[in-house]
């Protein structure tokens, strides 16, 4: 069991820092664009904190069912090892859509009417 | 930018604070609205609630990527959710003999059918209440 829980928090922890270095890096290339520079370096670190933060809570809640799947330990690993994979991939889908809105220039919602202006 | 994207084409970012709250309290929220009805609310969160938390995560993250997420937009893929695992295990059920479950099998099926609505009602309610406005809005595309 002591084997197994290693084994499963190594390889989910793992994915979560790969996937947070990832948007670390992705931030940093980003950067590279004189446009979105300032903007990229402060959003890709928010939204990887946050992604690390939460893609580690989730690991631990769902390595709690580990031993509930006692007998059946291998199907036991692969089964909570896939679903972690699964929902950590779909964040970070979800974090690139969020680096991606937060690019965007600031554009106020509605144009000054030029009408009023004149009135 | 400038031209307004077809609606299959728009994608949403999630807002995960949001998310968590909704998914977490949806079904206790239908408990505390509906416990009136010989408790069965409550006891559908003992029976449902890990299925639905264990479904319910990937699920609704990746309708809430292709969809705006309505309330009605999520009750339906969590009844259709719900409906498919339904049709599957009866397609099963016709090909092996697995009629040891037939004791109120009836009644497992249509109660999960209506709380997958409600949940996903529920859910769809909690998380339009609370999401930024940065989710709200298409992601605008890729340069």
């Amino acid at each position: 069991m002591l084997f197994l829980g290693f084994l499963y928090l190594t390889s989910a922890l793992g994915t979560v820092m790969l996937l947070t270095l990832m948007i670390l890096r992705i931030g940093a290339l980003v950067g590279d664009c004189p446009v979105a520079q300032a903007r990229a370096r402060a959003v890709s670190i928010t939204i990887a904190t946050g992604f690390a933060a939460i893609g580690a809570g989730g690991v631990i809640m769902i390595g709690a069912v580990l031993p509930a799947l006692g007998d059946a330990s291998f199907a036991a690993l692969m089964l909570t090892l896939g679903f972690t994979a699964l929902c950590l991939g779909l964040g970070f889908t979800h974090a690139m859509g969020t680096l991606r809105a937060a690019l965007v220039p600031h554009q106020p919602d509605q144009a000054p009417d030029p009408a009023a202006d004149a009135a | 930018m400038t031209e307004k994207l077809k609606k299959t084409e728009a994608r949403y970012a999630l807002d995960p604070v949001a998310f968590a709250k909704a998914l977490i309290l949806a079904p206790l929220i239908v408990a505390a609205f509906g416990f009136w009805a010989l408790l069965i609310p409550v006891f559908a969160v003992l029976f449902g609630g890990l299925a639905y938390l264990v479904l319910g995560t990937p699920i609704l993250m990746i309708y809430l990527y292709f969809a705006e997420g309505t309330p009605g937009g999520a009750a339906k893929i969590a009844f259709s959710t719900v409906a498919v695992i339904v049709l599957a295990f009866w397609v099963y059920r016709l090909f092996f003999d697995v009629h040891r479950y037939d004791d109120g099998l009836v009644i497992w099926v249509g109660f999960s059918l209506i709380f997958a609505g409600l949940w996903g009602f529920a859910f769809g309610k909690l998380y339009n209440r609370w999401r930024s406005p940065m989710s709200r809005r298409p992601l605008p595309p890729l340069a």
